[in-house]
């Protein structure tokens, strides 16, 4: 049995983060576990959610167990 | 001033403890213990300092199979020294170690704009209560006492907040009975208080709570923001630390807006997060929240306090909300 498999995305609403989920299982065809939410206020602009990217993946890197951590990054528009 | 806390088995508190600063603000989700946190503060300094009778003890300890977990807590001062309480589950009596500090008082406030503005018969000795209660007989006092100071650095304040404010005044209602009215620059005549706005009514109670003669050693205030523009709290969470420092107390307040915790940038320390984790109530700083996001790798203008809590990375945001339905 394969380990589970999760799935964080950094977006302004439920809307989006359905968009970028059902993109993400599309893309890999795995479905995810979504332990929690995380939200940038609406109108932030790339440069806060660069920081949210970075501050997300610090908070991977001190987990206590060691994982392998993939990084969609949408970009700049 | 207290400077840490430790809680054990209070009403959504397990076992919990966190540190103090002269002015913290508490945030976190609805319904994950902040106001339990402000009751815990006020029950255990008025428990140690016999300020508070003791009553209601079944309403407040924290029941688990149908029994009563024992209750105790430790409250450390900015002097080193620590008391502890504590009271078994079939005892009658709290025990308390350490030294008792009479005359500590402590009192959660929810203001009541309606309670802030009715006029007030004047008596001597009176404090501002907890719902606001109280303020006119206080600001009158304080003008026509030796508190003409004090009431002169309330208006100076208030107007800063409210800046069509011209004049804080008390007009005579009745016998004994005054009423807090302001005059405005585009007004002729004064505007009672009960015309006032509620975020203004609850502006000049806050004002006149830090600055009364002598304020709780503990000020607790609920939703500090109720009413108060965000960009005010740049001048009033500076104001809270200030009052505390000077007083040597307590002034903890709970928000729920991310642009207070902005305001907070150079006191990470001071914002504390409720959060709950297997239903217990938890309590952590901000400041050690951050140490595991490496929050000096990012620029803080980039990502603001307040986003960062809003955003969910440092805890204290509400269990999913969702309507989606499930896959």
């Amino acid at each position: 049995m394969s380990a589970a498999k999760y799935l964080y995305i950094l977006c302004e609403g439920e809307r989006d983060e359905m968009f970028y989920e059902r993109l993400c299982e599309r893309i890999t065809g795995v479905t995810y576990l979504k332990p929690a939410d995380f939200r940038l206020r609406r109108g932030a602009n790339w440069k806060t959610a660069m920081a949210g990217a970075v501050l997300l993946v610090n908070r991977f890197q001190h987990w206590p167990e060691r994982q392998d951590i993939g990084l969609i990054n949408r970009g700049r528009q | 001033m207290i400077k840490h806390v430790k809680i054990r088995n209070f009403r959504s508190f397990v076992e919990a403890e966190v540190d103090l600063q002269p002015f913290s603000l508490v945030v976190g989700a609805n319904g994950s213990g902040k106001t339990n946190f402000l009751r815990f503060l006020e029950k255990s300094i008025n428990l140690v300092s016999g300020a508070d009778p003791q009553s209601g003890f079944s309403t407040w300890i924290r029941h688990s199979n149908n029994h009563q977990s024992p209750f105790s807590f430790e409250l450390t001062h900015s002097t080193g020294e620590k008391v502890i309480g504590k009271r078994q589950a079939h005892q009658d009596m709290f025990e308390f170690v350490g030294p008792m500090s009479g005359g500590k008082n402590a009192l959660i406030f929810n203001l009541i704009p309606e309670k802030i503005s009715n006029p007030e018969r004047i008596t001597p000795s009176i404090i501002v209560g907890p719902n606001g209660e109280g303020t006119t007989a206080v600001l009158e006092m304080l003008k026509s006492g030796d508190g003409e100071d004090l009431f002169d650095q309330i208006e100076v304040h208030f107007r800063k907040y409210v800046p069509e404010a011209e004049k804080l005044s008390l007009k005579t209602f009745g016998e004994g009975t005054k009423q807090i009215q302001i005059r405005e620059k585009s007004l002729t005549d004064p505007l009672p208080a009960d015309e006032l706005s509620e975020g203004t009514r609850i502006i000049l109670a806050i004002l006149t709570i830090i600055h009364q003669e002598k304020p709780p050693s503990m000020i607790l205030l609920e939703d500090i923001d109720r009413g108060l523009h965000p960009r005010l709290f740049e001048y009033l969470a500076p104001l809270l630390h200030d009052i505390a420092i000077r007083h040597d107390i307590n002034i903890v307040a709970t928000t729920h807006n991310p642009y207070l915790v902005d305001a907070m940038q150079d006191h990470k320390d001071a914002v504390i997060i409720v959060e709950k984790k297997d239903g217990a109530s938890t309590l952590s700083t901000l400041a050690s929240r951050l140490e595991n996001l490496d929050y000096d790798s990012v620029d803080p203008d980039d990502m603001p306090l307040g986003q960062l809590w809003f955003s969910g990375l440092v805890g204290g945001t509400p269990v999913r909300i969702s309507s989606r339905a499930a896959k």
